[in-house]
């Protein structure tokens, strides 16, 4: 459709949109106050991101990151909210005390980001306009998972076994007949 | 699907949503006060990364299902982070709760 | 991948899978606490003896993956080969591997297992008998193992993420590990935020890397993607290369990413703070030495920004250890500073290797000595090998160290370097010790850190003299700072031998703590003994090393 001139695509719409809820998300999960409104923005820009990665034709990768992150990490970390509600209150690592200071170094950053990594004239050589229909489903991912991946595939399932041994030490409540 | 979803748009939005979640995370951690606060800062920047993974892996002119691969590597490290801090800030909060402090800093910074 | 060449990465699996026996040994022993199998088998004994079978192993494949690289690299001076390493694993259909076990790896490796035992006994000192949950202790100590010695060989970007999160994250939770203890807690929360924020930032470079490099995960591919694309000129490549040197900075510790160190050091628990420092630090230094020889280094170094983001980095790191070590009277935070120092005197040494990759034009692992004589004949044999012998001397003098202070500290009760006076009267075996451990640390002769020093500098003064002057300095720097430090270290040494402390009894130490410190001991004394084989080895080690595996055709 045209706009003032320009031709947009339908699937430009979807991304201003889809975008446009994953930064606001973003910037609620560090603005409210709030810690579990927060954690619940995250999972907001969590779907959000879902949605892009949709966009660039990944979707398994889409689906991977509503159950996993969506569903796992962020009931874990709202879960977590309830349990130590106190915590929260606390603060001890704070490093920038003027927001309005932090706010312009993230500031700066970003512009810098932009000019170098977002607009870089250089990266637009090496791309393609549109992103690849071919070999991005499950399959290729299974496939490359299993050979060229095979390592870290498994090492990632000791390093699973090794983090749930440690998250539940330190998170057990000790009874007292253990020394 | 005969032509790809993303059509008519270049990477460099991805690259610029990717950078925009970068810098609010970094800007989260800088100015959150509790460690979920941070926490969730930090999630803000491994996604960061992870969009501009995917985007680089179907953007590319050979494209790289590798990209989606280490994506879901990211993923997967990031909920055994995420439960390892939880675990320890639950660990600090048992500890804490009979002792009403508003700072539990013991250590000079 | 040549399927024999499983067994050069057998150390690491032998320890995962003893981990997993210790664990369950663990849970068996407590069904039955008093009797049953803890009484004849106890967990904290299996688990350091499982690690001296891991050590080994290790041990056999540092002397293997020695002999392979000799043959491969015959092989490519017979024109059989393209190129010098067959020892990658996991190889890719390209022709790149996820593990890179080459002789630098493997001697790394051995560093890290040889690190982990020394800290079990020190653990089984520090924690006695009676230790919460010593079975899960032991494990993810072992698991951790297992990170730091996969990680010499990474040379995958997939790889490399996953194997410096798993060290960590089994650090954080070690460094937690004393749960009723506040300080210990919050040891691991400042390590666990800071070391998650710097990771991230890390990945963030690591996806710009895999994208410019053209999708590639391999080092060895990145790097060609790196030289031919011009990527590594823009500044999209200069992000990448220094957001992900971030993240491996915060693991050595280097100074703008050091403020976790101090306070993590003093809460951990002091044999969790003697891993972090010494088998953490060796994982963290074998990645970036990998990286920055294989990677960041298209053209010549001295036009690399980063290369002088390193040069200030690693000048900043020894003068911020040392002058802040001066001031501690916690002799825990007084190691943890030094260790900063420490590992900018090492650094040095990695600058000077960067240095002879790009001037070389050869990666780590020219064939044989008339290859490199062709290349120049200026650049044999001690020059790189430095960083290698600063480790091997590092682990034993840091561990010592840490073990004499958890032994007097468990008796003491305290760690502050006034309860050190005197302390030649209540053991002379400690304080001598001790003394050793500092003054090698200090880099005085005839120690294992001396040696050291002497290679890491005198590799960097030969280098520097060729054309890049600001390797000399760096070594300037560096023996300055080690005149600093032998200031700070030998006021111990005064403390301990020429002052009067309360007259209290005897301080005797647990037979672990004991067998560490006199390991450590007859190492750091030894090693100059041994210089000549151990500069042949490690520099056999160097130049048989290939940072990129490119396999043979052969191997594909």
């Amino acid at each position: 459709m045209h706009i003032f001139g320009l031709f947009i695509t339908g699937y430009q719409v979807a991304f201003v949109a889809v975008a446009g809820l994953t930064v606001l998300a973003a910037v609620g999960v560090v603005l409210v106050p709030n810690i579990l409104r927060a954690a619940l923005c995250l999972g907001v820009m969590l779907m959000g991101v879902a949605g892009l990665y949709a966009l660039m034709n990944a979707p398994f990768l889409a689906v991977v990151q509503v159950m996993i992150y969506v569903g796992a990490i962020t009931t874990m970390i709202i879960l977590a909210v309830f349990l130590s509600n106190r915590v929260m209150k606390i603060g001890f690592f704070q490093a920038v005390y003027n927001p309005l200071l932090a706010a312009a170094a993230a500031g700066v950053m970003f512009l810098f980001l932009l000019v170098t990594v977002a607009n870089s004239v250089w990266v637009q050589g090496i791309v393609e306009k549109t992103p690849a229909t071919k070999d991005v489903g499950v399959q290729s991912v299974a496939t490359a998972l299993l050979q060229p991946y095979v390592f870290p595939f498994e090492l990632a399932s000791v390093v699973l076994l090794a983090v749930l041994i440690g998250a539940v030490v330190i998170a057990k409540e000790d009874t007292a007949d253990e020394s | 699907m005969s032509h790809s979803l993303a059509y008519g748009i270049p990477i460099s939005w991805f690259l610029t949503v990717g950078a925009m979640l970068f810098c609010i995370g970094l800007f989260g951690m800088m100015v959150r006060r509790s460690a979920i606060g941070m926490l969730l800062s930090i999630e803000l920047m491994l996604n960061a990364a992870n969009i501009n993974l995917v985007a680089f892996g179907s953007y590319l002119k050979l494209p790289s299902i590798a990209g989606q691969v280490f994506a879901i590597f990211v993923i997967t490290l990031a909920a055994a982070e995420a439960a390892v801090g939880l675990a320890i800030v639950i660990n600090i909060y048992r500890n804490e709760q009979h002792i009403d402090a508003d700072k539990i800093s013991v250590m000079k910074m | 991948m040549h399927i024999g060449h499983i067994i050069l990465i057998s150390p690491a699996i032998w320890m995962a899978f003893a981990a997993i026996v210790v664990l369950l040994l663990g849970v068996v022993a407590a069904k039955r606490p008093d009797k049953g199998l803890d009484h004849y088998f106890p967990t904290q004994y299996a688990a350091p003896l499982f690690t001296a079978i891991g050590l080994l192993l290790s041990g056999a494949v540092v002397w293997w993956s020695l002999m392979l690289a000799g043959v491969t690299s015959q092989a490519a001076i017979n024109g059989e080969a393209t190129s010098v390493s067959a020892t990658g694993l996991f190889v890719t259909s390209g022709g790149h591997a996820q593990l890179t076990v080459d002789p630098f790896a493997a001697v790394i490796s051995f560093i890290a297992l040889a690190g982990t035992f020394i800290v079990m006994l020190i653990s089984l000192e520090h924690f006695g008998e009676h230790q919460a949950h010593k079975a899960e202790y032991y494990t993810l100590l072992m698991f951790a193992a297992v990170a730091a010695s996969l990680a010499a060989a990474a040379s995958d970007l997939i790889a490399i993420y996953l194997l410096i999160e798993f060290l960590s994250m089994v650090s954080y939770i070690l460094a937690a590990y004393a749960k009723t203890d506040r300080r210990s807690a919050e040891a691991g929360l400042k390590y666990f935020l800071y070391g998650a924020a710097c990771s991230a930032i890390m990945l963030y470079g690591m996806s710009l890397l895999f994208g410019i490099t053209g999708g590639n995960t391999s080092l060895s591919a990145i790097a060609a993607g790196f030289t031919i694309g011009g990527a590594a000129s823009s500044g999209i490549g200069w992000v990448a290369i220094v957001f992900t040197l971030v993240g491996l900075g915060f693991k050595l510790a280097l100074v703008p990413f050091h403020f976790w160190a101090p306070d993590t050091y003093e809460g951990a628990p002091t044999p969790v703070t003697a891993f972090l420092s010494v088998v953490s630090k060796a994982a963290g230094l074998a990645v970036i030495v990998r990286f920055l020889t294989v990677v960041a280094t298209p053209g010549s170094a001295g036009t690399l920004a980063w290369y002088w983001i390193l040069v200030v980095l690693t000048t900043l790191s020894m003068f911020y250890g040392n002058l802040v070590a001066i001031w501690q009277r916690n002799i825990k935070r007084m190691l943890a500073y030094s260790s900063i120092a420490q590992v900018g005197y090492i650094m040095v040494g990695v600058l000077t290797a960067m240095h002879v990759f790009t001037r070389s034009g050869i990666l780590m692992g020219a064939p044989d000595a008339s290859v490199r004589a062709n290349i120049s004949d200026k650049l044999l044999p001690w020059d790189i090998q430095g960083v290698l012998i600063y480790l091997l001397a590092y682990l034993f003098m840091n561990l010592g160290a840490f073990a004499v202070v958890i032994a007097v500290g468990n008796r003491l009760g305290s760690d502050s370097i006034d309860n050190y006076a005197g302390l030649m009267k209540r053991s002379p075996f400690y304080a001598s010790a001790l003394a050793v451990f500092l003054v090698s640390l200090a880099g005085i002769p005839p120690t294992a850190g001396f040696l050291g020093k002497f290679f890491i500098f005198g590799g960097a003064i030969k280098i520097g003299i060729l054309g890049s002057p600001e390797l000399v300095v760096l070594a300037a720097i560096g023996v300055v700072n080690s005149i600093i430090s032998a200031y700070y270290y030998l006021n111990v040494v005064r403390l301990m031998f020429f002052t009067e402390g309360e007259c209290k009894p005897s301080i005797v130490g647990s037979a672990a703590a004991n067998v560490a410190i006199t390991i450590s001991l007859v190492l750091t004394l030894g090693l100059i003994v041994f210089a000549k084989p151990v500069s042949d080895l490690t520099a056999k080690a160097v130049y048989t090393s290939s940072p990129a595996s490119v396999t043979t055709p052969a191997e594909r």
